[in-house]
């Protein structure tokens, strides 16, 4: 098999172990390990995102530096031919493939290994993303083009556990140290608006404000709390929380809600020994 | 603002955190604090360390639980209990978040009161104390550091007691220079988890001997929600920490962890962070359950009403003066969801505006809400 790796993967599976190996051990499970050109820069751009986990930026760097995703870089990359393609066949099917993402160049990397890969004849590719938006658009391509199975962190990390690579003490690891790596920013988002607190603390509008904004939050309801940020009489005040707007925007983006209930649903699944272990 | 225009001394809806602990006034809210008072005299009176786990939304009163009954003197005055209580927030995205743990701790607790607490134990047992704080710390650079509480020795050279007594201070608040560890005899600083662990177990079980000093440790751990910013490892080490803790002190502590729901907030995810280990350790849960509309009335009753905020009068007031009965309901049922925060805040704000009015109204009713109401952020039309 061949796998094909997106930004959030690598980025998950590093963050969450803080070791890069469980990286380096995906060549022993696959035949070989494919990252687009973009995908390298993605990481790196936001490598910065994670850096609370760590005690300074370099021990992150060293992590990172240590996983040599360099090393997965594909020479070639998709051919002109093959992007043409993916474009006619998205005006075909009323669906927008932005092309300047990570996931884009996946999926067409992918498209182009399924065909032409040196040394096997049509081989199946796994593509692994977290970005379950991008999930559901491209498998509609991989479906009808056969170009193999799009899987997420925690597939891959069950794949490692059944091929032996890894156990189940490293796979319950994961699965529940995902939500505090994912939840990063709605973590930030909550430390931000304790702190605005702190900007006026007998001022009960404000106060009154923030546990609004606290309460929607801890009710996963980010839409209102996008909404009364931005109206005009609290605007004054949100603005001086430097970022809040960005945070909130960015939680909402990441499907927060139904995620964290995804990983809830996982790591039942899991903890109900439903996989087969040959002894 | 002139709160005694409605016969109060001051605001009694507090929005911030009482610096004062005569301002930390518990409200209503009997049953709940009931649930407390029992697990108190249960921890008081028998033996067997707990972890309790206190749970509920945002804003319902977790962290002013936890400052009733470690920052007043309620569990002493009124329980007639003599314990040790201290509260603790999580160490946030803390790199060593065990000995972030330990320095916070070591803050509430005061150096002095903990050298007078040896000495008075070192007067109940005298030559047996030694003994004793070797059994409790299972491991003797921990009981040596100890003994350095009550150690008698030197007194009488002169500048050699204040020296050691500065630097076991420093020792315990991470101090590793050769200086500090010569003066005070010791071959290593407080470097791993395992040894913070036994500083703190040891501590807990001499003054709990017998219950003879203390009755009881009630330790409160405040945010413990926050487990998840930290990195998965610190996570591990801290639910690790805290299992150990309760293994080496086995008698006279209860740990309550004050834990709110977040976006992913079923309760049996506790695990998740807890781990099973730690999670099977809980033998109550304390819900923190969204107040009913009596309930609340009968909080902004009593809040009105504490001694220390309202103001003696000869004819008395009407209880929920300067508010009224219908208004309170009419308010309680317009907000959005009821918790013990966006009551202090609706209130408070409602007090505020009536008051900068040019003419405060004698009773804020109903009339004067409508009139009011779209400065109300938890209000809902």
């Amino acid at each position: 098999m061949i796998l094909v790796l997106d930004a959030c993967t690598i980025a998950n599976i590093l963050n969450v172990f803080q070791d890069s190996i469980y990286v380096r051990m995906l060549t022993q499970d696959f035949d070989r390990v494919y990252v687009p050109h973009k995908v390298y820069e993605e990481l790196n751009a936001h490598m910065k995102d994670y850096v609370q986990f760590y005690n300074n930026i370099g021990e992150l760097q060293q992590l990172y530096s240590d996983a040599a995703i360099e090393t997965f870089i594909h020479p070639e990359g998709y051919s002109k031919e093959c992007r043409g393609f993916i474009n006619r066949f998205a005006a075909q099917k009323h669906l927008s493939f932005k092309e300047n993402t990570g996931e884009f160049h996946s999926s067409a990397l992918s498209l182009e290994l399924s065909r032409k890969e040196k040394g096997l004849h049509a081989p199946k590719i796994i593509f692994a993303t977290d970005d379950a938006k991008a999930e559901e658009a491209y498998n509609i391509l991989f479906r009808s083009n056969q170009v193999g199975l799009i899987i997420d962190s925690i597939d891959l990390i069950h794949l490692m556990y059944i091929k032996n690579t890894i156990d189940k003490a490293d796979v319950q690891k994961f699965l529940e140290g995902i939500f505090g790596v994912y939840n990063r920013n709605l973590n930030g988002l909550i430390r931000k608006l304790e702190e605005l607190r702190a900007v006026s603390p007998n001022s009960t509008t404000l106060q009154s404000l923030v546990t609004k904004l606290l309460s929607l939050t801890s009710e996963g309801d980010f839409d209102e709390v996008l909404k009364f940020s931005q109206e005009r009489s609290y605007k004054q005040i949100i603005r001086k929380q430097h970022g809040l707007q960005g945070l909130i925007k960015m939680v909402i983006e990441s499907g927060s809600v139904v995620r964290n209930n995804y990983f809830r649903a996982r790591i039942k699944e899991f903890r109900s020994n439903l996989m087969w272990i040959p002894s | 603002m002139d709160y005694s225009t409605y016969q109060l001394n001051d605001n009694p809806f507090r929005i911030a955190p009482a610096i004062n602990p005569d301002d930390i006034v518990w409200a209503g809210m009997e049953a709940l604090k009931e649930k407390f008072i029992k697990r108190i005299k249960a921890g008081a009176q028998t033996s067997p360390s707990r972890l309790v786990l206190n749970w509920g939304k945002y804003g319902s009163g977790k962290t002013h639980a936890a400052n009733f009954f470690t920052k007043t003197n309620y569990i002493k005055k009124q329980l007639e209990l003599e314990s040790l209580n201290i509260k603790v927030n999580l160490p946030r995205s803390s790199k060593d978040p065990v000995q972030a743990f330990l320095r916070s701790l070591l803050g509430q607790i005061n150096f002095d009161h903990l050298i007078e607490d040896f000495k008075k134990l070192h007067n109940i047992y005298a030559g047996e104390l030694d003994e004793i704080v070797v059994a409790n710390s299972q491991d003797s650079v921990i009981a040596d550091v100890i003994k350095l509480l009550y150690d008698e020795k030197g007194e009488d050279l002169f500048g050699k007691k204040p020296a050691i007594k500065d630097a076991l201070k420093n020792y315990l608040y991470g101090d590793r220079s050769k200086k500090t560890l010569d003066l005070l005899n010791t071959p290593i600083g407080l470097d791993d988890d395992e040894q913070v662990v036994n500083l703190l177990s040891g501590i807990f079980n001499c003054i709990t001997y017998e219950k003879k000093l203390y009755k009881s440790v009630f330790l409160w751990i405040d945010e413990f929600e926050d487990i998840d910013t930290l990195p998965k490892s610190g996570q591990d080490r801290f639910t690790t920490f805290l299992r150990q803790l309760l293994d080496k002190t086995p008698n006279n502590l209860t740990i309550f962890l004050n834990f709110t729901l977040k976006v992913f907030g079923d309760i049996e995810d506790l695990s998740f962070f807890l781990g099973e280990a730690l999670k099977s350790r809980i033998k109550t849960q304390i819900s923190f359950d969204e107040p009913g509309v009596e309930e609340c009335k009968r909080y902004i009753s009593d809040l009105l009403n504490n001694k220390r905020f309202r103001q003696e009068s000869p004819d008395g007031v009407p209880i929920y003066f300067p508010f009224t009965e219908d208004m309170i309901e009419y308010v309680l049922e317009h907000l959005d969801s009821l918790s013990i925060r966006k009551i202090n805040e609706s209130f408070s704000l409602l007090l505020e505006l009536a008051l900068l009015e040019d003419n405060s109204p004698q009773v804020i009713d109903k009339d004067f809400v409508d009139h009011v109401s779209d400065e109300l952020i938890h209000w809902v039309k």
